[in-house]
């Protein structure tokens, strides 16, 4: 049967079990029926939750109210002026600001409640046992908190097409206005989900929740500035015929896709059960988002020329970015699972190339610390070339220094990172369950590193302003800031910096031992007769 | 239609550790197609704690536990799609009423379109919710939350059910149709059954064998009567005559099959192992020995008595 014959057949039910209803509204509902068939269950239970919630109607209302009293006052006190002068860019702003908060801070925070709040109260064991994946568990709150994005923007359409009537802004930059912020919104609804992974525990979850609503704060602040700093001067026009603004779009865009992929799969992990692989997905998409970030580098060097100083920032936020993965990575368990362990690899070029994306801490650390120094070696390899090409730098390091530079941060990232994976075999697996610990574990190990060479410093020297020497190699800011700056840093500097690293690394790779030698098993005899006939009825 | 060759429900094994207390510890048995288990067991005792593991909600420490021959540790997933779950919480959600909240469930366990209304209307019928549909799930009474959350764990016809401690808190008439729910379950629609409770009068009657479990062990498993067997006695014997109790009670203490033999004035009690026959005889040779029987009466041991006879009331 086709759809049109089901819903018939379906309406033609209905209609017998109740002959007083119409035919329409009969159709209406078998219709409903159908289309809600194909959407993901969260959505229609939260929908159905949300409609009916205290905090969603308080929320559409106080919009409203503050959308209204805002018309009011900006037309009152541009009267009579509003006839003839162009109103609609501060109107709009004003609107805006308005909508930025549902939409960055309370949608996101919604989300994060609403999957934690399933967590506390043990509804989401009952969530998990159903068909139902994480993934889709986590895709259907996303959905549910694009559904409040879009009856937010709906309230607030008519004061949107005021804006555009009463002249000042164009019909582009309200839909890209909205269209970013729209994007924005769901890109902190997937941290928000992400947060609420961190713990199960109703302690730490009041814990996560300031955090989640100092980020949202902070970000939507950071959000506002600027999106009205780069799309709002200029008379409220967006630079359309700029080649700038779409390669820069086009730049923000994959960003995006690649970040919201990335945290969906997170989320959707810290949710999925303890013998699922949780990892290969992730990596994989970081492999693809590194190689992007590259290809970003890369094309910002072409398309205006070498400046040294950008592979060092892309190199010190790559180095931020795969600090928290790296922690993700390395507090991974260290067993394989047997479910696992059905699909690994099995010839020789298969284990070579694909055992770092198995789920372990150990891979994790080897691949977090591959696709790292990959990223900096293809920094190094660009600079290079366009130092072959004879372009001419400006300011910034010279290339030697560079080398030097990334050598020494992937020294450091190879070094700590390796060690807090060390430090983090020592606490017990249920309490790195919460994504806070390894999180506060490589802070603290990171600051202590700076930290303590200074207070021994300050202790033998009584000196109050030091100087740089071997004792301060573990203090990785000033030790880069040192050989980027072109002075000259000790040879020991060298020697106990690489040489640590080295050692880390290899205490890391014969720790990782076990999880690479891992062998695929064969499928249970029970699962392979399932899938051969998966209606038998047993 | 295929009948399995494999349990139902297999325990291999069981431990499942928090640090040093041992929640469950090595606890193995099987549960086969229609049958119905009744787990009993102090409080703290693992009951919880091996059905959430089961269930797939928590991980063993050692052994595994098979769901129709798919192991939970390994293919949760598989198991869950032939598994319902009644825990001991209700798990519901604000804003939703009986026959949203149902709907959902069923929408999440995958059914859609006609087949989803016929489930509902089945699930609905058979806890006698069609009358609440409407009812916002906040108003419920504590026996209507039960059948919903009954309701919920058999909305995709699961093949296997586990359900901890269903009828807690419920009054009479609540605990005897949520048993009648049980028993229809098992005998009309081929389920599995694996039920926690502490009526253990209720179990008693609905269940085919029972697992005796204190400390995380399992003490004893099987029939009720086969417990019984295995204590060693299977029947209380309160006896009356009208004169030489004390030689009676010595005529009595000469025979193995009859224990713990104690007098109160004319009253004699003693337990038998033996069976009904082997009773009847005893009685029969009081009256050839020439002593004057009163009274006579026994009454089987029941499943009260055979758990507090088997457990220590222990909690780690």
């Amino acid at each position: 049967m086709n759809s049109g014959e089901i819903i018939l057949a379906e309406a033609i039910e209905r209609r017998s079990k109740n002959p007083s209803s119409s035919w329409l509204s009969t159709l209406v509902d078998s219709v409903a029926s159908q289309v809600t068939d194909r959407l993901n269950p969260i959505l229609v239970k939260e929908a159905r939750q949300a409609l009916k919630s205290r905090q969603f109607v308080v929320t559409f209302t106080l919009l409203l109210i503050a959308a209204w009293v805002w018309t009011l006052f900006e037309i009152s006190m541009n009267m009579p002026g509003v006839y003839y002068t162009p109103l609609g860019g501060e109107l709009m702003l004003g609107y805006y600001f308005i909508l930025a908060v549902p939409m960055l801070v309370i949608v996101p925070f919604t989300s994060f409640r609403s999957l934690a709040s399933e967590q506390e109260d043990g509804t989401y064991e009952l969530l998990s046992i159903t068909s139902l994946t994480s993934r889709q568990i986590v895709t259907g709150k996303l959905a549910s908190a694009i559904l409040q994005m879009v009856v937010y923007y709906s309230a607030l359409a008519p004061c949107l097409a005021f804006t555009y009537l009463l002249r000042g802004i164009d019909v582009a930059t309200i839909c890209l206005l909205l269209f970013y912020t729209f994007l924005a919104s769901v890109l902190f609804s997937a941290i928000g989900l992400v947060f609420a992974g961190f713990s199960t525990q109703r302690t730490w979850n009041a814990m996560v929740s300031v955090l989640l609503l100092l980020a949202l704060a902070f970000g939507t602040f950071g959000w506002l500035v600027f999106l009205v700093d780069e799309l709002y001067d200029e008379l409220a026009r967006v630079p359309l015929d700029a080649p700038e603004f779409w390669i820069g779009n086009l730049v923000a865009v994959t960003a995006y896709i690649s970040y919201l992929v990335l945290f969906v799969q997170v989320a959707a992990a810290q949710n999925s059960f303890a013998s699922d692989n949780k990892s290969t997905r992730i990596r994989v998409t970081l492999l693809v988002q590194a190689a992007c970030y590259v290809g970003w580098i890369g094309f910002a060097f072409a398309q205006f020329g070498f400046e040294p100083q950008v592979p060092i920032v892309a190199s010190f936020y790559a180095a931020f970015h795969w600090m928290i993965y790296g922690a993700y990575l390395c507090n991974e368990g260290d067993i394989v699972s047997p479910r696992v362990k059905r699909s690994l690899p099995q010839s020789f070029l298969g284990r070579m190339l694909l055992t770092w994306f198995n789920p372990g801490s150990g891979t994790g650390y080897l691949f977090a610390v591959a696709t790292f120094g990959t990223i900096l070696l293809a920094f190094v390899v660009i600079g290079s070339v366009f130092e072959v090409l004879g372009y001419q730098r400006r300011w910034g390091p010279n290339l030697g220094e560079l080398v030097w530079g990334l050598a020494f941060l992937l020294a450091y990232y190879i070094a700590y990172l390796g060690l807090g994976r060390i430090l983090l075999r020592m606490i017990p697996a249920w309490q790195r369950q919460v994504f806070l610990v390894p999180i506060l574990l490589y802070v603290v190990l990171l600051i202590l590193g700076v930290v303590t060479p200074l207070g021994i410093d300050a202790a033998i020297s009584r000196n109050s302003n030091p100087t740089y020497s071997a004792l301060h190699s573990s203090n990785w800011a000033w030790t880069l800031n040192e050989v980027l700056d072109n002075r000259s840093v000790p040879v020991a500097v060298y020697l106990l910096v690489l040489g640590s690293a080295a050692l880390i690394f290899l205490i890391n790779l014969i720790m990782a031992t076990r999880e690479i030698e891992a062998v695929r098993i064969a499928t249970p005899q029970r699962i392979l007769d399932e899938d051969r006939s998966p209606a038998t009825d047993t | 239609m295929v009948v399995a060759s494999h349990p139902m429900i297999e325990l291999r094994r069981l431990h499942r550790f928090f640090g040093r207390t041992r929640a469950v510890n090595d606890i193995s048995f099987t549960l086969e197609k229609g049958e119905v288990f009744g787990y009993i067991g102090p409080n703290g005792a693992g009951k919880t704690t091996s059905m959430r593991i089961l269930a797939t909600l928590d991980l063993p420490t050692y052994g595994d536990a098979l769901v129709d021959g798919f192991s939970v540790v390994t293919d949760p997933d598989r198991v869950r799609k032939r598994l319902g779950f009644m825990p001991d919480y209700f798990g519901t959600y604000t804003n939703v009423n009986c026959a949203e909240y149902l709907d959902f469930y069923a929408r999440a366990y995958g059914l859609v379109g006609r087949e989803r209304h016929r489930a509902l209307q089945h699930v609905m019928e058979f806890t006698q919710l069609d009358a609440l549909a409407e009812k916002p799930i906040r108003g419920l009474s504590k026996g209507m939350k039960q059948r919903l959350c009954l309701g919920r764990s058999m909305i995709h016809d699961p093949a296997v059910m586990i359900l901890d401690e269903p009828a807690a808190g419920l009054d009479p008439r609540a605990r005897i149709e949520l048993r009648e729910m049980i028993g229809e379950l098992a005998s009309g629609q081929g389920k599995s059954i694996l039920i926690s409770s502490h009526i253990l009068t209720e179990l008693g009657e609905m269940c085919d064998r029972i697992g005796i479990i204190e400390k995380g062990e399992l003490l004893a498993v099987g029939k009720v009567d086969d417990i019984r067997d295995q204590m060693g006695a299977k029947r209380d014997v309160r006896i009356r005559v009208l004169a030489d109790a004390e030689k009676v009670v010595a005529w009595l203490q000469a025979h193995d099959e009859i224990h713990e033999v104690k007098q109160a004035d004319s009253q004699i009690y003693y337990s038998h192992s033996g069976t009904r026959h082997e009773e009847a005889q005893v009685l029969a040779q009081l009256v050839r020995e020439g002593f004057e029987v009163a009274e006579f009466a026994s009454h089987e041991r029941t499943l009260e008595e055979v758990f507090m006879h088997v457990t220590k009331g222990i909690v780690q």
